[in-house]
Parts: C-alpha cells; sequence; structure tokens
C-alpha cells in the first residue's frame, strides 16, 4: 500500500514543464547515518544535449557523487562537476553509480517530501520530491 | 538406491529452493545465490573494537553463528546502507534465524566514526549488530586477514572527505567456513535465500 503512494508520487514528480528536459521517478532516501541520497532519472528529448550542473535542497550543502566498484571490489565516491545528458537519451541516477549526496541530513524524514531545485546548461526548475523509508528504497531497488 | 538418492537430492533442491519467491536466476547447480568462493574459507582472526570500548576477538565471539561482515563508514548514503537494511529485512522475517546470526560492521573511518556514532548508526538497524573499528593499523590487518584492498580515505582536512572500502559482505556460516561473498547489487530474494542455506551448515562446535 506504501509503496503504490510512493510510485503515485513518484509519477507526479516526472510531470514538469514544457522543457525537454524531464525528471522522473525522483527521490530521497531517508538517512541511515549523517548523509542522505536522491536518486533520479533525467529524460532528454530535445535534439541537443544538456548538463545537470547541480541539484539544490533548501537550506543544506548537496554534492553530485559517482560511486564506482573497481575490479577488486573497492566502491569509491567521487564528487563530479557534472553530468551530460545526450540528446534523446535517458540518465539514471542510481544507487552504486550517481547520486546527488545530501551533507548532514538531519530532519530529512521518511514520508516527508523536499524541495529541489534542478539547475541544467538551459536552465532550472524546482520540484517537490519525497523522501522514502529504507524499506521502501528496497522495495523500489528490488523493482529496478 | 541411487534413483532414491538422487530423488531425495532432488526433494532437497526443491524445498530449499521453494522459500524463494520471483527471483529469476536460480543456479541449478549451485547451493547459493551469492557469489560463491573457489573453496570454503575459513573464517579470519582479527581483533577490534566494539562500540562499547572492548575488544572483540571475531573469531572466538561469532563462534557457531552465521556471521556476516562488512567494511564501511557511517557518511556512505550510497551502497552501505543498502546492504544493511537487506539484511535486516531479511532477519526481521525470520527470528530463529535471527536468534543465531551476528551482523557485523567495521567502520573504516575511525576519525569520524567513534564508537557512539557507530552504534547510533546501527540501532537504526538494529541494537544487536555489532559495530567495530580500531585504529588504521589495525583495520589494515582485520583487511589483510579478509583479503581485500586497504580502505582509502580522501582529504581528511576537509569534513566531508570521503572514503573508498570493500563493498561486498562476507558471511561464514556456523561451521565457520565462508562459501560466498555478497557483492553490492545483491538481491533482497538472494540474501533470503543464501541466509538460510547457511545457517544449516553446521551447528555449534
Ligand atoms: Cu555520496
Amino acid at each position: 500500500m506504501r509503496s503504490t503512494v510512493v510510485a503515485l508520487a513518484l509519477l507526479i514528480a516526472g510531470c514538469s514543464s514544457g522543457s525537454p528536459i524531464k525528471v522522473g521517478s525522483a527521490y530521497a532516501v531517508e538517512p541511515s547515518g549523517p548523509n542522505a541520497a536522491i536518486y533520479l532519472d533525467i529524460t532528454n528529448s530535445g535534439s541537443s544535449g544538456d548538463r545537470l550542473i547541480r541539484v539544490m535542497v533548501d537550506g543544506y550543502t548537496t554534492m553530485i557523487h559517482e560511486t564506482a566498484i573497481s575490479a577488486d571490489g573497492q566502491a569509491s565516491m567521487k564528487p563530479v562537476d557534472g553530468v551530460d545528458i545526450a540528446a534523446n537519451s535517458t540518465l539514471n541516477l542510481r544507487p552504486g553509480g550517481l547520486h546527488v549526496m545530501i551533507m548532514d541530513a538531519v530532519g530529512i524524514v521518511e514520508d516527508g517530501s523536499i524541495s529541489a531545485t534542478f539547475e541544467f546548461e538551459t536552465g532550472s526548475f524546482t520540484e517537490r520530491i519525497p523522501v522514502v523509508s529504507l524499506d521502501t528504497y528496497l522495495d523500489l531497488l528490488e523493482s529496478q | 538406491m541411487v534413483l532414491l538418492v538422487s530423488g531425495l537430492v532432488a526433494g532437497l533442491i526443491l524445498a530449499a529452493c521453494s522459500t524463494v519467491a520471483g527471483s529469476g536466476d536460480i543456479d541449478a547447480t549451485g547451493r547459493f545465490q551469492g557469489v560463491e568462493l573457489s573453496e570454503p574459507t575459513p573464517k579470519p582472526s582479527f581483533v577490534l573494537t566494539d562500540t562499547a570500548g572492548q575488544p572483540y576477538d571475531f573469531q572466538a565471539s561469532t563462534q557457531g553463528k552465521l556471521t556476516l561482515l562488512y567494511f564501511g563508514y557511517t557518511y556512505c548514503p550510497d551502497i552501505c546502507p543498502v546492504h544493511l537494511a537487506q539484511i535486516t529485512s531479511v532477519l526481521d522475517r525470520n527470528p530463529p534465524l535471527r536468534e543465531n546470526t551476528e551482523v557485523i560492521f567495521v567502520s573504516v573511518d575511525p576519525g569520524r566514526d567513534s564508537p557512539e556514532v557507530i552504534r547510533n548508526y546501527l540501532d537504526g538497524f538494529s541494537e544487536d549488530y555489532i559495530g567495530l573499528t580500531g585504529s588504521m593499523d589495525e583495520l589494515r590487518t582485520a583487511e589483510e586477514a579478509l583479503g581485500v584492498p586497504a580502505a582509502i580515505l580522501g582529504d581528511t582536512s576537509d569534513p566531508d572527505y570521503l572514503v573508498g572500502h570493500a563493498a561486498q559482505v562476507f558471511a561464514w556460516a556456523p561451521d565457520g567456513l565462508g562459501y560466498t561473498m555478497y557483492p553490492f547489487g545483491t538481491r533482497q530474494s538472494e540474501w533470503a535465500h543464501d541466509l538460510e542455506v547457511l545457517a544449516n551448515l553446521g551447528g555449534e562446535r
């Protein structure tokens, strides 16, 4: 039941302006430690490439991070300056890959929502995205 | 007789798989869904410090239990919580399994992860989970014992420095042997399957 509600919220978040850039399935996960992560899909239906420069959440410091797992099993995150989204493509920010990290995410709690501003080279827009519990997050991972 | 035995084996395999719902990639020849080690590997020995500040002898303290161990740090929001949340979800649904399982989180970031910080983090999953850390040298000894590369700390003068660490969960059955490991990306259904299989490999010794 809870998953259904979240899925609905995720769908609604996907409908934004008339720009060729759409953010879909965006959600933050309630933090287990000091920091939280946001995952999302970005679709560029335009005929030219764009670039996600940053994602801002009011009152918090954020960074775009890329997690990589090396051949010997070492996982590491590194900050990235921005993420290119080619024309007519979708970029998935998913666990174990790209994410937006919210530093010191005190106050970001499950079943709430946050306002996130997505800044692209061609413009920016703000959307409310849900904060999901770890359990819901696991359900989302299983369904991917 | 041969027929009878193979029938029995088939029955056991069926019984083992019947608890798995919706997992599409069951390897019919293997017992496990995690990554199988080339040979069963004895549990290593090392001593670190627990969240009460006491020395924790890994091998002695986990004897006879299904043991899961993961290196991470509490600042990591991406991979670390997924492993712990998946394991917790499986154990929460199976009290007898939980009873005989020791879940151990080793923080490789002692500069920020004090025993209190680790305790607080783990309590979000379970108060029964064991949190360990140590000096960089002690951690290196544990990493070497497990055959993983040493954690790499970023520039620690930046309060938000990042840490590279082993991404997989190690597991040992109650018989003290490791048969499998679990890289990031392991599915919940695979955990549910393997923890049950591992728990039944050997009892108290
Ligand atoms: Cu990160």
